[in-house]
């Protein structure tokens, strides 16, 4: 048994309403308790009186592993050449910058205070490969959503005009299947779209094949997402990545929700007008506006930063368009067994380009103008936007407006002048900072005991020490508990624990089967009961990661 | 001041990193600041001195003696000054230079002028595969100086290649000019099979057909290119086989290719 | 044939012998040795055959005399610590043996090379330098109308590929798969696989396949909309040549078929690139892919494994404590013949009839390798997908396969064994 004190800290704990209270905090074996019972031997205590102590911080939309991923990674040996992790008594070696390998990347993540890391693009048949890369991203807590809608089992059953119930049931397999948190759409049917030579789908638009529609798509996994009472939304990639004048189809993408819970993500590639000479201006303020509006949307930015990246995505057909940005010139797009398909596209964010400086004005007007720090979350997109790495910066910009106003005066001028961010006095506090780096994706994904710190939670907890330079404050966090264990101390890794994978197992009837199983002989590349993975050999692929249900309260 | 020498004590067994002993790098060092920099050989890092007997003290014109030919990088991002290597040299060399001159006697490894961007690299000997080419990650191999070869190059002579000049005296071997992006490489010899492959541009010059072509690569007939005779002139007096070329023998067999990578590439057969 | 109730046959099998990964195959585990009964190749019946037995009495041996594993590990450990610079080659494993020789090769500061990495890296390069449109094996099934095969028959590594994905009863999209269109480009191929079901002969391009780079510059030329230099590249006259430029801008979903190994090494890279840039064109107007096969003796579990946790490809140093990676330089047979090492470790639980180099001081394989001449030290282990479960990445990455544990055998698995020797490296170090 062990017992941890941490005393004196200022602690925010948005979740149950804390901010800036001095508290103590008990752990005992891995879990926050409220006090020591007679017997209770403090084996370990810090004095963090004065530092501000937070629960440990979730990225829930971070391309860290999977398929493209490691694309990325063999594709970008220039990438790693000058981003080294050096092998230590308790580490491995690894290297990379905007596509780590998966150690570099547990190891970083956990040096900013960062316990859980979803990965939001997890291809079906690719659920294996993803959960093997996750398990041997160390110290983290892992999950990931499925992808679906342009999975030709689904568009056959819209066709088929099968009930809802079929289709819930079809989604709950594949939840239960693929050891997964939730469900992703990427480009509703747009990626099957372009297997069939269609090179862009809009909301409304039918695939060239099945006469389906992104609308219907939305529409119906939102519902079976909702039903299945899986606690995280239908996670949205939506039409038209990255186009000029998208706005319009992102608005459509949250309508065709019909007022159940969505979630739009890297919602700035997806809030871009065609105003001005250049046709390419800003949709924040109606892409926040519509936010504010609708209480069912939620979004994470996927801020850009500028500096190399790679970007990596399931949207081949956004990704086949872009190549020709790509830089360095290479590009990699795939299409996947029946399923989906991913693109991998090398970019530099350049600050005196007009489209990237506008791009990253963008994200930010969006992280300024949506009112509530609940439904808004910080992210880059890593890699897309940015690599991870950058977010103690992208926090600075979001809490010090004379930083985020100096930075905005060296942009393209052309960019500074289409964009109202100057006009925006907005300063996050660290309390909002930490709803939408804790709070808001714990709640957002149904993580009942991750992203707080009252008793019962997992003792994920992050130690800084205050620093009026909040990006100082927070690449470097003096101490990193996960589930009680120190494991960074003064930004560094000091113990190399395995994380959980987290999942949801929501009630289905498994006679779908009759109807998968058929399907997979005669169309798939192996058979179904080869594509399922079980609980024990997810444990096996992850390493030994324990495994963590997440409840569902079914809603049909 | 006189040279700084490096004498090889004895070959180690591993290949080592040597891109620091170069005289940008070592621009106001001491010799004895040299001789306590550390060098890694396989599992072990190991002082310069341990390696090498030093003598002289101008770290702007460095020699190396002895068979070096386990270290890579000599001259490796150099920005002005002198490497000369007595013997033979390993893979690597003078990658990404940017200026100055690095002279091997005997020959090099592979990737010799990889990236280089300026400066000049006389080898006597021969040079390895990918010589003025693309290391993997590298989106183009040599960007600019001149790499005069007295030998032969082995495959994959200026891969990727995208400015400056590649001098080859005797043969190039196979897929010479590979995806040459831009510059110009002349060979005095043969070259092996399918020069040009996937070319885009560049000029690759020859004083033979190659016995083995790619189709790709389209017979345009003679011409008469009032630019050689500058070329040939920009040459004279550089050692080996284009020191002396009559400037005004600029009639040559030219091919374009190769024509599926947009084949603006030319290959300029010398009659 | 047994019949697939009798309790003994285990069905749904995956096959790890060779990188199609087949999955439908029945085992019988009652015998002596593993049969299979249904859905598998001669490969497979071999390679479950010979493996899959008890391997009862096989043990450790150190200078051919016989040693508990605890003293073998920590001869290897002793090896590969006081080593200059350890190779770790061989590498036909799972997911998890691999990983588990990637912990002892950053420990020990080594070197990892799979046996297929000479052209593993060629290939790898592609992605690199120019990027890829590829796809993969359930997209061929049911999209792909017309296959051309670049230098390879594909079916002489991998036998089962035209009767899984291509000459399929049903599509799920048009054409009809018996309507499907093959093109072998290159000579002395098996093209038999290639006839319809209905008797439709393939189209083959008789050319000596070491002349590819002829082929494929004609190719590009002629879908670039340029001249070629010989009226019969080849030997193949230009209509033949334009005809199969005319079908593949005419397909809907064409795709490209190679297999790395089947090139000439040095031609690898550029082969690859110049098929990327047939895709490249003809993908401004319609659909066609790229599909590269292989990963036969876990090749791709090996590389991925290595590019996910390291960042980089296989062929990379962990000596200095950082990783460095050098394909041309750190290729085991290279780092052999020069002297740059003095500790080979074959590892290889897949493979048991390729040959360790004879420098492997170090063998840890299955007790059937008939090994030339006896190593330091040797640690037998047991299989994946046939003694123990696993995962095996298919050739086409396209899916993961889970493998099954179908035989009993006292012998550790690869990846116990690098752990044990880790672990034992480390109380060297400690």
């Amino acid at each position: 048994m062990s017992v941890i004190k941490l005393t004196g800290g200022r602690v925010i704990d948005p979740a149950n309403g804390v901010d800036d209270q001095v508290r103590d905090i008990y752990v005992k074996d891995g879990r926050i308790v409220a006090s020591l019972a007679d017997g209770d031997k403090v084996s370990a205590e810090y004095n963090v009186s004065g530092r501000i102590v937070m629960s440990g911080a979730i990225d829930m939309h971070t391309h860290i592993g999977g398929g493209k991923v490691n694309i990325a990674r063999e594709m970008l040996p220039e990438d790693h050449r000058d981003d080294p992790v050096a092998r230590t008594e308790i580490t491995r070696s690894s290297c990379g910058y905007c596509a780590p390998g998966t150690l570099a990347a547990g190891y970083r993540y956990a040096e900013m205070g960062y316990t859980s890391c979803f990965e939001p693009a997890i291809i079906p048949m690719n659920a294996r490969q993803a959960h093997m890369e996750m398990g041997d991203t160390p110290i983290v807590d892992t999950g990931g959503y499925a992808m679906l809608g342009s999975d030709d089992f689904l568009l056959r059953m819209l066709v088929a005009k099968e009930d809802q119930q079929t289709i819930n049931d079809y989604v709950a397999w594949i939840l239960h299947s693929t050891q997964t948190l939730g469900i992703k759409v990427v480009n509703p049917g747009g990626i099957s779209a372009f297997k069939f030579n269609q090179r862009k789908l809009d909301v409304d638009e039918q695939n060239a094949y099945y006469g389906v529609t992104p609308r219907q798509i939305l529409r119906t996994l939102s519902r079976a997402v909702h039903e299945l009472g899986v606690p995280h939304p239908l996670h949205v990639h939506a039409s038209n990545l990255g186009v000029a004048g998208n706005v319009d189809s992102t608005l459509a993408t949250m309508d065709a929700a019909e007022g159940l819970p969505i979630h739009l993500t890297h919602i700035q590639f997806h809030s871009y007008g065609s105003e001005g000479d250049r046709k390419f201006s800003s949709g924040a303020a109606r892409i926040a506006e519509a936010i504010n509006r609708h209480k069912n949307v939620t979004a994470d930015v996927g801020q850009v930063l500028f500096g190399q990246t790679v970007t990596a995505s399931g949207d081949n057909m956004s990704q086949y368009r872009n190549s020709g940005l790509a830089s360095p010139k290479k590009s990699a797009v795939m299409d996947i067994e029946m399923e989906a398909g991913c693109g991998v596209v090398p970019f530099k964010y350049k600050d005196q380009n007009f489209v990237n400086a506008l791009q990253w004005a963008i994200g930010l007007e969006i992280f300024l103008m949506v009112d509530d720090p609940w439904r808004i979350f910080l992210t880059t997109d890593h890699p897309n936007g940015a690599p991870f790495t950058t977010y103690p910066h992208l926090i600075k910009l979001l809490t010090d407006r004379s930083f985020r106003n100096s930075m905005l005066d060296t942009i393209n001028a052309d960019a500074k002048a289409m964009s109202n961010l100057a006009s925006l006095e907005r300063e996050y506090s660290l309390y909002e900072i930490a709803i939408m780096t804790r709070a808001a994706p714990a709640r957002i994904l149904g993580l009942t005991d991750r992203g707080h710190l009252a008793p019962g939670a997992a003792a994920d907890i992050v130690v800084y020490k205050e620093d009026a330079d909040r990006e100082r404050m927070f690449e470097k966090p003096e101490l990193v508990f996960k589930d009680g264990e120190l494991v960074v101390r003064d930004g560094k890794v000091v113990k190399v624990v395995r994380g959980n994978t987290h999942v949801v197992k929501p009630e289905f009837d498994r006679g779908i089967e009759k109807k998968i199983e058929p399907y997979f002989r005669q169309y798939h590349s192996v058979r179904m009961n080869n594509f399922k993975i079980s609980d024990d050999e997810l444990c096996e692929c992850g390493g030994g990661s324990k495994l963590i249900p997440h409840a569902c309260r079914k809603r049909s | 001041m006189s040279a700084l020498v490096l004498t090889l004590r004895s070959a180690p067994a591993q290949r080592v990193d040597a891109g620091a002993l170069n005289p940008t790098a070592l621009a106001g060092m001491t010799p004895a600041d040299v001789a306590a920099l550390t060098l890694q050989v396989g599992k072990n890092v190991v002082r310069v001195d341990a390696l090498f007997d030093l003598s002289g003290d101008d770290p702007g014109d460095i020699v190396f003696r002895g068979d070096c030919s386990r270290f890579e990088r000599i001259g490796a991002g150099m920005k002005s000054g002198r490497v000369t290597v007595e013997g033979d040299a390993g893979g690597y060399v003078a990658q990404r230079m940017l200026g100055g001159e690095v002279i091997v006697t005997g020959s090099t490894g592979a990737f010799c002028a990889s990236g280089m961007k300026g400066g000049r690299v006389e080898v006597r000997g021969n040079v390895g595969d990918y010589a003025g080419g693309a290391v993997p990650g590298d989106m183009k191999g040599m960007a600019g100086g001149l790499l005069l070869v007295a030998g032969n190059a082995g495959e994959r002579l200026g891969d990727r290649m995208r400015r400056g000049q590649i001098l080859v005296s005797g043969n190039a071997g196979d897929y010479c000019a590979s995806r040459m992006i831009a510059g110009t490489i002349a060979v005095a010899g043969t070259v092996g099979a399918y020069p040009g492959y996937l070319m885009k541009r560049g000029t690759l010059i020859l004083n033979a057909l190659p016995v083995q072509m790619l189709p790709g690569m389209v017979d345009c007939g003679a011409h008469r290119l009032g630019f050689l005779s500058l070329l040939y002139a920009s040459w004279k007096g550089l050692p080996g086989a284009f020191g002396a070329l009559d400037a005004s023998a600029c009639t040559v067999r030219r091919f374009m290719g190769d024509m599926g990578a947009t084949g603006r590439g030319e290959m300029l057969i010398r009659g | 044939m047994t019949n697939e109730a009798t309790s003994s046959v285990v069905a749904e099998v995956a096959c790890p012998f060779c990188g199609l990964a087949c999955d439908d195959l029945s085992v019988d585990t009652g015998g002596d040795a593993l049969a299979v009964v249904a859905g598998g190749c001669p490969k497979a019946q071999a390679g479950f055959a010979r493996m899959g037995v008890a391997h009862a009495g096989a043990g450790a041996r150190i200078a051919g005399k016989a040693v508990s594993f605890e003293e073998a590990y920590a001869e290897v450990a002793r090896r590969v610590k006081t080593s200059a610079l350890p190779v770790f080659s061989g590498m036909a494993l799972d997911v998890n043996g691999m990983r588990g020789v990637m912990d002892l090769a950053d420990a020990a500061g080594g070197v990892v090379d799979h046996l297929y990495s000479e052209i593993g890296w060629r290939s790898t390069r592609v992605v690199q330098d120019i990027g890829y449109v590829t796809t993969t094996l359930a997209e061929v099934k049911n999209r792909a109308d017309l296959i051309v095969l670049v230098g390879t028959d594909v079916v002489t590594k991998s036998s089962r590929f035209f009767e899984r994905y291509v000459w399929n009863d049903e599509a799920m999209f048009e054409p009809a798969p018996s309507a499907r269109r093959i093109v072998y480009l290159g000579g002395d191929l098996n093209t038999a696989p290639g006839r319809s079901p209905d008797g439709r002969e393939p189209e083959v391009f008789d050319f000596d396949c070491s002349r590819m780079p002829e082929a494929l510059s004609t190719l590009n030329a002629l879908l670039a909309k340029q001249p070629v230099r010989d009226a019969a590249p080849l030997g193949i006259e230009i209509a033949r040549w334009q005809a199969l430029a005319d079908a593949l801008r005419a397909a809907k979903y064409s795709v490209l078929v190679w297999m790395a190994g089947d090139f000439q090494p040095s031609q690898v890279d550029l082969n690859i690139n110049a098929i990327m840039a047939v895709v490249r064109t003809l993908n401004v107007s319609t659909r066609c892919n790229g599909l590269g096969l292989g990963g036969a003796d876990g090749e791709l579990n090996a590389s991925m494994v290595h590019a996910w946790q390291t960042g980089y490809p296989m062929r990379t140093s962990f000596a200095s404590g950082i990783p460095l990676y050098d394909p041309v330089h750190n290729g085991s047979a290279r780092l052999i013949a020069e002297g740059e090492t003095d500790t080979v470790v074959w590892v290889s639980a897949l493979n048991d009839t390729k040959q360790p180099p004879a420098e492997a001081c170090v063998v840890i394989a299955p007790p059937t390798l008939k090994l030339e001449r006896e190593p330091e030290v040797f640690i037998p282990v047991s299989t994946p997908g046939v003694h123990h479960v696993g995962h095996f990445f298919r050739g086409d990455k396209g899916a993961t396969l889970p493998l099954r544990a179908l035989r009993a055998t006292g012998l550790p698995s690869a990846a116990t064994v690098a752990a044990a020797i880790t672990a034992k490296l480390k109380e060297v170090s400690a």
